[in-house]
C-alpha cells in the first residue's frame, strides 16, 4: 500500500467535495474535510442533510461531483470500492444471510486469497474480541440484533482496514442494547486504534462516543468540534438546538456584550458570536445553568443575569427536574436541576427570578438557511 | 370471538371464488375421476391398462423430457433477463416488464402458427439460410420446434418470480460486499446467485408443472414422436372413443402436476425461512 509515512498526513482528506444532483438537488455542498488517523469522528446531522451521502463518496459507492477523496494520502477519487480497503457497518448489518457467522467473517478475507490456516486464525481471534466464538456455526438470522451487528464489527475489522464506516450501526437496536454497543465499539477503537468516521442522528451517540463531532445541516457542514465544544459552544441557533437542550432568548443588543429583552430587561453576553448595536440577537442559554429564586432573594451582583418570571410546571423526569417559567416577554424558558426535595417547592404561578451567570449565555449566528 | 369473525369474515370474501371453483374445476373433476373407475361397475381395470401400455410409459417420458429440457432452457434466457431488469430504476423496470408480458397479449394458438411460419421448410430461417447455399435444417414438427414453442411461452412466466426474488434482497449485501473488496463475479456467484436460489426454485417449478399439460404446442409444432399427456387425451377422447383411458390418462398428469405443486408449496416455506 502506499501508506505515506508522514505522520501528518490525515487518514481521509477531502478536498472541495460536493454532491449535485439532476434538476439542481444540492445533496452535499462544497466542503473539505480532514481526519486524523486514529480518530473518531462523528457525521451528526438531522436525515437529508448530506451525511450519508458523504459516508458514501468516501466508500466510492457515490462519484462526487466535484472535489476530491483521499485515503491514507493517495488519491482514491476514481478507484472503485473494492479498491479502497475500507470497512463499513452497515445500520441492517448486511450479513450474508446464507453463510455462517464463521464464513461471514472469513469472507474479505477469502477475498483476499489468505490461506486456509491464516483465515481460521484470524477469524477466531475478532470472534473472540466481540465475545461470540461460541456461535461462529450458527446462521446470522439465529442472533440477537446485537449479536449480529458484533458480527458485521468481526468482518469489518478481520481485515485490518485503514478506515471504518459506520452508518447509524445501532439504529435498529433498543436503548439498552445500543448503549452496551457504543462502550463495545469504543472499546474496540481504543484496543484497536482504527479511524473511524461514524454517520449517526443521535446527539447523545455522538457526544458519548467521538472525539470529533461534525454536524451537518442542509448539506452543509455547520460546525466542528469536540462534543464538550460543541455543547458549551454552539455557533448557530441550529447547533444549539440539535445538541442538548436549549433556551434561545430573542434580544437586542444595546452595546458591547449586553443585550436586552423585548421587555426591556437587561441580558450580558459572555461569550459567542459577536453582536452589532440595535441588531437582534438570539442567546443561548442552557436549561441546567438557570437557576430559580425566590424575586426578593434574586441575585443582582455583576456578571450574574436576573429576570422575572413566573413559574407555569415542574416536571420530575427521574434525576432530573424541568420547571418552565414564562418571562417578562411572554416566552417560556425551561430550567433543569437536579430532583431533590428543595427542587420541588415551586408551586404553578408563582412570581419568581430567573438568575444564570452571564459566562453561560452565549450569542448565536443568525441562522441564514432557517426560515 | 375476533378468532370467529376472523373465520367467518375469511368465508366470506373466499366463498365467490370456492363457489365458482366447485362448479367449473371440482365438479368436472369428480366426474372425471368418477369417469376413470366407472365402466357400468366399479373397475381399476383402466388403470392397469394405462400403466403398462409402452405408448403412455413412452408419452409420460415425452412430456417429462419435453418439459424439463424446456424450462431448463428457458430458465438460461429468463435469469439474466430478470437480473438485467433488477438492476434497473423503477420506471425502466416496469417497461421492460410491460414487454416481457406482450406475448401474453397474443394466443399460443397465433404464436404457434407464427411460429410455423418461421420454423417451416420454407419459413424464413430455412429461406435466409437457402441463400447462402446451406441445406434446409429440420426446425419443425420435431422435438426442436416443440422446445423453442414452449420456451417461447415459458420465459414471461419464469422472469417474474426469480425477478421478485432479486428485488428481495437486500441492497447493502452487495454493496458490502464490494466494500470488502470483492469483485463483481464473486459477488453474482458467493451472494446474489445462491440467495435468488429460492426464486429460481420456485420459477422452475412453476413452468415444469405449467408444461405438463401444454397441447396445441406438441400438436402444431411437433412430430408423431413428440405426443404429449394432453395430446394422448385428446387421443383416446376423439379418435379411439376410450372414455374411460381419456379420464385415467387425465387423473394420472392431474397427479403429476399436483406431486410438483406440492414440492413448489415446499420450496415456498423454504424461501420465507430463508428470508
Amino acid at each position: 500500500m502506499q501508506r505515506t509515512t508522514l505522520t501528518q498526513e490525515p487518514m481521509v482528506r477531502l478536498t472541495g467535495v460536493a454532491k449535485r444532483y439532476g434538476g439542481g438537488v444540492v445533496a452535499l455542498d462544497t466542503l473539505d474535510l480532514d481526519v486524523t488517523k486514529g480518530e473518531f469522528v462523528a457525521l451528526l446531522g438531522p436525515s437529508g442533510s448530506g451525511k450519508t451521502t458523504l459516508l458514501n463518496i468516501i466508500a466510492g459507492m457515490t462519484p462526487p461531483s466535484w472535489g476530491s477523496v483521499h485515503i491514507a494520502g493517495s488519491d482514491v477519487t476514481q478507484l472503485p470500492p473494492s479498491k479502497r480497503n475500507l470497512g463499513m457497518v452497515f445500520q441492517n448489518y448486511a450479513l450474508l444471510p446464507h453463510m455462517s457467522v464463521y464464513e461471514n467473517v472469513a469472507f474479505p478475507l477469502r477475498v483476499r486469497k489468505l490461506a486456509e490456516k491464516d483465515i481460521a486464525e484470524k477469524v477466531e481471534t475478532v470472534l473472540e474480541l466481540v465475545q461470540l466464538a461460541h456461535a461462529k456455526q450458527r446462521l446470522p438470522r439465529e442472533l440477537s440484533g446485537g449479536q449480529q451487528q458484533r458480527v458485521s464489527l468481526a468482518r469489518c475489522i478481520v481485515y485490518d482496514p485503514s478506515l471504518i464506516l459506520m452508518d447509524e450501526p445501532l439504529g435498529a437496536l433498543d436503548k439498552k442494547l445500543r448503549e452496551q454497543m457504543q462502550s463495545e465499539i469504543k472499546r474496540l477503537h481504543r484496543t484497536l486504534g482504527t479511524t473511524i468516521l461514524y454517520v449517526t442522528h443521535d446527539q447523545e451517540e455522538a457526544l458519548s462516543m467521538a472525539d470529533r463531532i461534525v454536524l451537518f445541516h442542509q448539506g452543509r457542514i455547520v460546525q466542528q468540534a469536540t462534543p464538550a465544544d460543541l455543547y458549551f459552544k454552539p455557533r448557530s441557533v441550529f447547533a444549539a438546538n440539535f445538541l442538548g437542550a436549549s433556551n434561545i432568548l430573542s434580544t437586542t443588543a444595546v452595546g458591547e456584550g449586553i443585550a436586552q429583552l423585548k421587555s426591556g430587561e437587561p441580558i450580558q453576553i459572555g461569550s459567542g458570536a459577536p453582536v452589532s448595536t440595535n441588531h437582534p440577537v438570539k442567546l443561548l442559554v442552557r436549561p441546567e445553568c438557570v437557576r430559580i429564586e425566590r424575586r426578593e432573594a434574586a441575585s443582582r451582583a455583576q456578571g450574574t443575569n436576573s429576570v422575572s418570571g413566573r413559574i407555569v410546571s415542574s416536571t420530575i423526569l427521574g434525576n432530573v427536574t424541568n420547571h418552565h417559567i414564562v418571562i417578562a416577554d411572554g416566552h417560556t424558558v425551561m430550567a433543569q436541576e437536579l430532583t431533590r426535595r428543595a427542587a420541588q417547592d415551586w408551586a404553578p404561578g408563582e412570581e419568581i427570578n430567573l438568575t444564570w451567570a452571564a459566562a453561560d449565555t452565549r450569542a448565536l449566528e443568525p441562522d441564514e438557511m432557517e426560515v | 370471538m375476533f378468532a370467529r369473525t376472523g373465520q367467518q369474515s375469511a368465508a366470506f370474501y373466499v366463498l365467490p371464488a370456492l363457489l365458482f371453483t366447485a362448479v367449473v374445476f371440482i365438479a368436472p373433476l369428480a366426474s372425471v375421476i368418477g369417469q376413470s373407475v366407472w365402466n357400468g361397475q366399479f373397475t381399476i381395470h383402466s388403470y392397469q391398462s394405462v400403466l403398462s401400455s409402452s405408448l403412455f410409459q413412452k408419452v409420460l417420458v415425452n412430456t417429462l423430457v419435453i418439459s424439463f429440457s424446456s424450462t431448463f432452457v428457458a430458465l438460461l434466457f429468463a435469469y439474466p433477463m430478470a437480473y438485467h431488469m433488477a438492476k434497473q430504476t423503477p420506471r425502466r423496470r416496469a417497461l421492460l416488464m410491460m414487454i416481457v408480458l406482450i406475448p401474453f397479449w397474443t394466443s399460443i394458438l397465433v404464436k404457434s402458427y407464427a411460429l410455423m411460419i418461421i420454423l417451416g421448410r420454407n419459413g424464413i430461417i430455412n429461406t435466409t439460410i437457402g441463400y447462402f447455399g446451406i441445406p434446409a435444417l429440420p426446425l419443425l414438427f420435431n422435438r426442436f420446434g416443440v422446445i423453442v414453442g414452449t420456451i417461447h411461452t415459458l420465459i414471461p412466466f419464469m422472469i417474474f418470480p426469480i425477478l421478485n426474488s432479486l428485488l428481495a434482497r437486500d441492497p447493502d449485501l452487495g454493496r458490502a460486499a464490494q466494500i470488502m473488496g470483492a469483485g463483481k463475479l464473486r459477488i453474482f456467484f458467493k451472494v446474489t446467485l445462491p440467495l435468488s436460489m429460492p426464486g429460481v426454485a420456485a420459477s422452475f417449478l412453476l413452468a415444469a408443472v405449467h408444461t405438463f399439460g401444454f397441447y396445441v404446442t406438441a400438436s402444431l409444432l411437433g412430430g408423431r414422436g413428440d405426443l404429449m399427456m394432453a395430446n394422448l387425451v385428446d387421443l383416446y377422447t376423439r379418435e379411439i372413443l376410450d372414455w374411460n383411458m381419456a379420464a385415467t390418462i387425465a387423473v394420472l398428469l392431474f397427479i403429476l402436476c399436483a406431486v410438483f405443486t406440492l414440492l413448489m408449496g415446499r420450496t415456498r416455506a423454504l424461501s420465507t425461512l430463508a428470508g
